[in-house]
């Protein structure tokens, strides 16, 4: 039996490692576009130089020989033959499989905004390869600008800063980090910015990119006329799910790959998991969509349904938040609660007795509770009225091995 | 740890005991270790509060003040003056009956055994009187007095009795205690909710009781005992489980008050008296020693050669010794009477009875101890003792373990009687230290307790860490009564000793380790070292004499440590009393002491450590004074 | 595999097994008498709570079959050893992402209260014959369960 895997990032190695688990015999085969195991969570510390390649990698030094598990890296699908069960590379070598999982994760994109793919002093943030682009190309005093104040726009925010170059941060929405953060925690986090000199410009977009002589972008322009200098530009304007080599295939996509609840795809053997699937592109979901496709491939059967993407975790400038579900109350009907000290700013917003959203900065002590009550919708009425005093005591109960379960 | 069945006792440094516990049926306090070994942390360190309804407050680095604001410091000051206060409590209970019945002698013209010591505390305390009578009156109201006196006034029989380098230090840092009873009372009151919370003032106020208990509490009971009871004499005495005699009605005595059997322990020898033991079947009565009163009579055994069988044992062999089968009644008037000895009293059917009601167990008859009613308690004894006796000898089985013990432990040493010993000054001692032959002196005293690494392991063990280096121990209290059980008070200890103490020892007939009786008797060491330090010229924090109370056990003993620490002395614990959870209160004990009184607290468990700690601190003083 | 037991009923709220932790990862020393308890780098790796009645509640890492906080790890610090059972945490692997802290669904996570930048996870005494904590518990409310 042979399993094939694209790709060797966090839904790969798991379901490589899964197979293993199961099957001590059979053949696995990982190939990657990637020539290292990293984690693209921790890119930005390689921008900054606190770590290096091997600093970032997720799993243990020897994990392909212990697992026995043959890894065919720097390798590109270019196409599969469904009917002779084929992968295609670039370089027209050829792999048949049993089974293949497909676990190419996404690539960033750069938007159409002029001159923005032409000029050659342009990356976006998903590969290591961008950070050392980025890395060797901004230095201490150069003017960076970062289209996008996402989470990977700060990232490389963060990393820059590490590098001590003037960067300049661009976001449409009225904050940074909006899909995350409201606005007093967004505005936390601008202030952490400020002072660090990093230029935060919102409610701004970039409309045209400047090119000098050699062809690199020298300035952009916003939407309100300002232009700002740059001898390097960061995109963090969004990812699409990586699966162009699939166009001669029948597996059927839309946003990304389409999967059923045993991530298999419409392609008889031919499963896939994680940001692929652009279904809740985060890492704990690809980890563990990646264990349920290995369970399913290898015979048994092993659903995989939470695909609640709207939890994130931050920690820059020394300020950690957490933030879950809405991060602002859609109508009045919900009620927010708000706590706040000179430490810390928590906020839950909640409707007859079910917690739709949270947000924490400042102290993030035991909140996996909270992630648990809004992720499954638990109701806390007739628990204590104050809901940032809630914790696994309210639901408390045991299985007989004793681990714990909640008792709802 | 022994296992016999499922049930574990805790080690003891004296073998032959810890084998005969392990074997009993009955449950003693060394059965218990095991299962109260998990401790509390915040007790441990002293920062647990329990003084009122907000609490218990227990400090954390999550909560570091108690809810009405508390810190750590403060609560440890507060447990730590508190139990200081107890202990002063105990011991000034102890002198104040003693100087009471001393008082009763004198009106009663009763019986002056000691009548040289009588003298002297007339003397020093500037009283005369041509009438033994009413010198003995005198002597004990002016006790009573300084005890009585209100906080206000300073107790004058201090400057008397203290060696006077040390009281210009208590006067110069405003130590001087007030009436002893009143202190005890304000600091009581001091240590209660939302009142003190200086742990510097507090700590203070611990070395004022501390003064009072050691010059009261400890070293005037002595000598008022002294003169009801007669004066030390050194001699060679059986002690252990086998002083037992089966053949004997055999009472066994807890407590401190030796006063309390002035009238028994000449009664059981009239010959009417015993009569009513024959008629019984027995031989007579025996009194047998166990806790503090029974060094007391040991210490004193050569005038009571006759009715003392011998002590048996410290307070935590009290219920093995019960356990026996050979005990008949048991009279308690004070500490240490342990709660454990009443079920074994119970099952082996050994009457109870208790004269002071700070002593009274749940099954005792309770007859209130008064002089003027000594003849007729004397002979209420006596007579419960026959009933006990008759009722009790053909239903209990005797398991008496006769290898247990020694018959040559050198008893009675004193202040006066290790003097005479020595030729009547201290001349010879202060050569031999001179010439190096003793390098030091250590007081290893106090209390035994089961949890430094076990029954007196951890000051038998010290003891023999210190003999080794040539630094003689002086002991009193109950590691004297773990000491002799285990042979290191018989001259032949002297083998254990280091090459020039051994010798000194082999010459002069003596054991390494000299047993100056009941806790109380620490007050004698400390007049010992009062007395070198005036021969010498210098101040007792300048001798090459340290102190240990590697096993203290309860709040006497914290009471102890602070008069310890007002003389100026280096003390050493084992285990920390509590403390440790302030940094301020052990900073202050351990280091910034020494520029106050010169004392210092040192905390080691472990026993080499604390070996080459107090010899280093001799060492030190010794070239300070100049010596090799 | 060894695992902790918990008994919420016989759970008295004394704290001492978070003394007991604390004073197992304590830098200066392990014995009792080494803890600082003023000092906020001591933190215990369990904790004791209330529930919304007041009812003590221990709160302990369960090393779960199926942990969510490796899952949610990015960096691999965060690793279950399969013979052993014990779900591990790595601190130098550790990015401070606080995914972990989020993800375990028992809330048993947080952050350091000094450096913020370490997750206290229970070890279960790396390798200690009993855990501290179960060694201290004078009620019996934790005891350690081994499986084959």
């Amino acid at each position: 039996m042979r399993y094939i895997i694209i790709g060797a990032s966090a839904a790969g190695i798991s379901a490589a490692r899964t197979l293993r688990s199961l099957d001590s015999d059979c053949e696995i085969v990982v190939i990657s576009k990637d020539k290292d195991v990293y984690s693209r969570c921790m890119l930005h510390l390689v921008i900054s130089g606190e770590r290096e390649i091997k600093g970032i990698s997720f799993i243990e030094e020897d994990f392909f020989e212990n697992s026995r598990i043959k890894w065919i890296k720097a390798a590109q699908v270019v196409d599969i033959n469904e009917n002779e069960k084929r992968v295609i590379l670039s370089d027209n070598k050829t792999f048949t499989y049993d089974k293949l999982l497909i676990a190419s994760g996404a690539e960033a994109t750069i938007p159409p905004i002029e001159n923005l793919r032409k000029a050659n002093n342009v990356s976006c943030l998903r590969n290591i390869e961008d950070s050392i682009s980025i890395s060797e190309k901004c230095s201490n005093g150069d003017d960076v600008v970062i289209i996008g104040g996402g989470l990977v726009g700060i990232d490389a925010a963060v990393g820059l800063i590490g590098k001590g170059a003037n960067v300049h941060l661009i976001e449409m929405a009225d904050r940074i980090l909006p899909l995350q953060l409201d606005k007093k925690a967004s505005l936390n986090y601008e202030k952490l910015f400020l002072d660090k000199n990093v230029d935060i410009i919102t409610s701004a977009s970039v409309k045209e990119v400047r090119l000098n002589e050699t062809g690199g972008a020298k300035e952009v322009v916003l939407s309100d006329g300002r232009t700002i200098p740059c001898k390097y530009i960061v995109v963090a304007a969004g990812v699409k799910p990586n699966i162009d080599f699939l166009n001669g295939t029948s597996v059927k996509v839309e946003r990304g790959i389409v999967i059923d609840s045993y991530c298999k795809t419409s392609s008889m053997d031919i499963f896939a998991a994680g940001d692929v699937t652009g279904l809740a592109p985060i890492w704990p979901v690809a980890v563990k969509q990646g264990r349920a496709a290995a369970y399913n491939m290898a015979g048994f059967e092993k659903a995989y349904e939470d695909f609640f993407a709207f939890q994130n975790t931050m920690n820059f400038l020394g300020l950690e938040t957490v933030s879950i579900g809405k991060a602002e109350a859609p109508d009045e009907s919900f009620i927010t609660d708000i706590f706040e000290n000179k430490c810390s700013y928590k906020k839950i917003i909640h409707k007859e007795g079910i917690i739709y959203g949270a947000i924490l900065q400042g102290d993030i002590s035991y909140c996996g509770v909270l992630d648990y009550l809004i992720k499954n919708k638990v109701n806390t009425s007739g628990k204590s009225k104050n809901l940032f005093s809630l914790s696994f005591a309210d639901f408390y109960d045991t299985k007989e091995n004793g681990e714990y379960v909640y008792s709802v | 740890m022994n296992t016999c069945g499922n049930c574990t006792t805790c080690s003891s440094a004296d073998k032959v005991l810890e084998k005969f516990i392990s074997s009993l049926e009955e449950e003693t306090s060394h059965h218990r270790v095991k299962t109260q070994s998990i401790k509390c942390g915040f007790g441990q360190q002293g920062v647990c509060c329990r003084l009122c309804s907000n609490g218990p407050c227990r400090i954390t680095p999550k909560s570091p003040k108690g809810v009405c604001g508390a810190t750590a410091d403060t609560i440890v000051a507060r447990n730590f003056l508190r139990a200081v206060a107890a202990g002063a409590g105990c011991y000034l209970h102890i002198v104040e009956n003693t100087a009471l019945n001393l008082k009763k002698t004198g009106e009663n013209k009763g019986r002056i055994m000691g009548p040289n010591a009588l003298n002297h505390l007339a003397e020093l305390f500037e009283i005369q009187d041509e009438d033994i009578y009413k010198k003995a009156v005198l002597v004990a109201e002016a006790v009573l007095k300084d005890l009585y006196k209100p906080r206000y006034e300073k107790m004058e029989l201090v400057k008397k009795l203290a060696y006077e380098p040390r009281f210009k230090v208590w006067e110069k840092f405003n130590l001087l205690p007030g009436g002893a009873k009143a202190e005890v009372f304000d600091a009581v009151v001091k240590t209660s909710t939302n009142l003190n919370s200086d742990p510097v003032d507090m700590l203070l106020n611990c070395l004022n009781l501390g003064i009072s208990t050691g010059l009261y509490g400890l070293e005037l009971t002595n000598l008022l005992n002294d003169v009801m009871l007669g004066e030390p004499v050194i001699r060679q005495a059986k002690v252990g489980f086998k002083v037992v005699d089966p053949d004997y009605i055999n009472i066994m005595i807890t407590g401190h008050q030796h006063s309390i059997f002035a009238h028994l322990q000449h009664r059981l020898l009239d010959s009417d008296v015993i009569v009513k033991a024959k008629a019984a079947g027995a031989k007579g009565f025996r009194l047998v020693g166990c806790t503090c009163v029974g060094q007391d009579l040991q210490l004193r055994g050569e005038h009571y050669k006759e009715v003392f069988s011998g002590h048996a044992g410290n307070n935590f062999t009290s219920e093995a010794l019960i356990a026996t089968g050979g005990i008949d009644i048991i009279l308690s008037e004070f500490n240490c009477t342990l709660p454990g000895i009443e079920p074994i009293a119970n099952e082996l059917k050994v009457k109870m009875v208790c004269l002071d009601d700070v002593a009274k167990k749940v099954n005792a008859d309770y007859i209130k101890y008064k002089y003027e009613d000594r003849e007729v308690i004397s002979n209420n004894v006596i007579d419960e003792a026959v009933k006990s006796y008759s009722g009790r000898r053909k239903n209990v089985k005797m398991n008496i373990p006769m290898d247990h013990g020694f018959d040559d432990v050198i008893t009675g040493v004193s202040e006066n009687s290790l003097r005479e010993f020595l030729g009547g000054t201290w001349k010879p001692l202060v050569d031999l230290i001179a010439s190096g032959k003793i390098k030091g002196v250590a007081g290893v005293v106090g209390c035994s307790n089961l949890t430094a690494m076990g029954h007196d392991v951890f000051t038998v063990e010290l003891t023999k860490e210190l003999i080794k280096r040539d630094i003689i121990v002086l002991s009193a209290g109950c590691s004297s009564g773990g000491l002799e059980n285990v042979g290191l008070m018989s001259p032949s200890a002297a083998s254990l000793a280091g090459d020039n103490l051994r010798e000194v020892c082999e010459s002069l007939g003596i054991p390494p380790v000299l047993n100056f009786g009941p806790c109380l008797a620490i007050g004698r060491l400390e007049i010992v070292a009062s007395q070198l330090a005036q021969y010498l010229g210098i101040d007792i924090p300048e001798l090459p004499l340290v102190l240990s109370a590697p096993q203290w056990l309860e709040e006497q003993a914290l009471a102890d440590g602070a008069f310890g620490l007002a003389l100026g002395l280096p003390l050493h614990l084992a285990i920390p009393p509590f403390i440790t959870g302030s940094k301020v209160v052990t900073k202050v004990l351990t280091e910034d002491l020494q520029g106050i009184t010169g004392g210092q607290l040192i905390l080691e468990d472990d026993v080499l450590k604390a070996a080459d700690r107090l010899e280093d601190i001799i060492l030190n003083r010794r070239k300070s004074l100049g010596l090799v | 595999m060894i695992r902790i037991i918990i008994d919420r009923s016989l759970c008295q709220g004394c704290l001492n097994c978070t003394l007991a932790c604390m004073a197992e990862h304590n830098e200066k020393g392990k014995s009792i008498f080494d803890l600082d308890l003023e000092n906020a780098k001591n933190e215990s790796r369990s904790y004791i709570t209330l529930d919304s009645e007041g009812r003590v509640t221990p709160i302990f890492c369960r090393h779960c079959e199926d942990p969510e906080c490796v899952a949610a790890c990015m960096s691999g610090a965060m690793t279950k050893d399969p013979s052993t059972g014990i779900v591990k945490y790595d601190e130098k692997k550790c990015a401070a992402c606080f995914m972990c802290v989020m993800s375990c669904p028992f809330g048993v996570l947080k952050v350091d209260d000094v450096t913020k930048r370490v997750i206290l996870k229970c070890d279960l005494c790396d390798g200690r014959e009993v855990p501290r904590c179960v060694e201290n518990c004078p009620s019996g409310a934790i005891s350690i369960c081994k499986e084959a």
